[in-house]
């Protein structure tokens, strides 16, 4: 899906947006890469995702030995709240999809 | 409503559905990893540092919390620091919140792991804390060195 967050053009794919969200609605706004694996499916696909993200500038790394958690920048909350805008006006998020 | 439209739609409801469906299972089992930090009592002051325009005073327990943090370049899970400095996950996690009120480390807190980063304050304070430690473990002989 196309994003478009401070007047810059992203292309990200549903697994990549699902990220993005779940950052912003968990409490504790942190993701360790066996978290991010729920989301991407297996390992492999979670360390891509997180690597692309962070390129893109939405997601920093903190890295501690073997142990590796995301949270979101400025920018990719930013780009979270664009995903969730998308998602209201397209009537998704009241359609009882969600908990 | 054009093909990339649709698709688009499509795209973002799996989105949706893949978050709830994933941040209903991480509330789930945060429910079992409550820890509430509790600081450590009968904490004593031993050390008094002067750092970003301000004196600090600092227990032992804190001290060595710092120490570990600056010998692991600036950031330690918190579990590591409990068993460094001999206290229980409640109480270290205690310590890393009276830490971070005082301006010398970030937590980063998920339900199952704790990171604990030292601040450029905290990191200016944990090498003064250092030198002091090492000045009183080791103090400079008299005389000078043939």
């Amino acid at each position: 899906m196309k994003l478009t967050v401070d007047d810059k053009m992203y292309e990200l794919d549903w697994k990549e947006a699902a990220v993005l969200l779940v950052l912003r609605l968990v409490d504790w706004h942190a993701l360790t890469l066996s978290d991010v694996e729920l989301v991407a499916g297996n390992y492999n696909r979670a360390v891509q995702l997180v690597e692309r993200l962070v390129k893109m500038g939405f997601l920093k790394e903190f890295k501690v030995r073997k142990l590796r958690i995301y949270a979101l920048t400025e920018l990719g909350e930013r780009a979270a709240d664009e995903v969730r805008r998308k998602a209201e006006e397209a009537g998704l998020w009241k359609a009882g999809l969600l908990p | 409503m054009s093909f990339e439209s649709i698709a688009e739609l499509y795209e973002l409801s799996r989105a949706i559905a893949r978050a709830f469906e994933v941040v209903k299972l991480l509330k789930k089992r945060a429910e079992k990893h409550i820890v509430e930090g509790v600081p450590p009592k009968r904490q004593y002051v031993r050390f008094r540092v002067a750092a970003g325009g301000k004196v600090i005073d600092l227990t032992e327990k804190q001290v060595a919390a710092l120490l570990v943090l600056s010998r692991t370049e600036g950031a330690e899970v918190l579990n590591a620091i409990a068993r460094s400095t001999g206290l229980n996950s409640k109480l270290a996690l205690g310590l890393a919140l009276q830490l971070k009120a005082m301006g010398l480390v970030n937590l980063i807190i998920t339900p199952q792991r704790k990171i604990v980063m030292l601040t450029p304050l905290g990191q200016e304070v944990a090498k003064k804390v250092e030198e002091m430690v090492t000045e009183a473990a080791f103090p400079p002989e008299e005389g000078e060195l043939i």
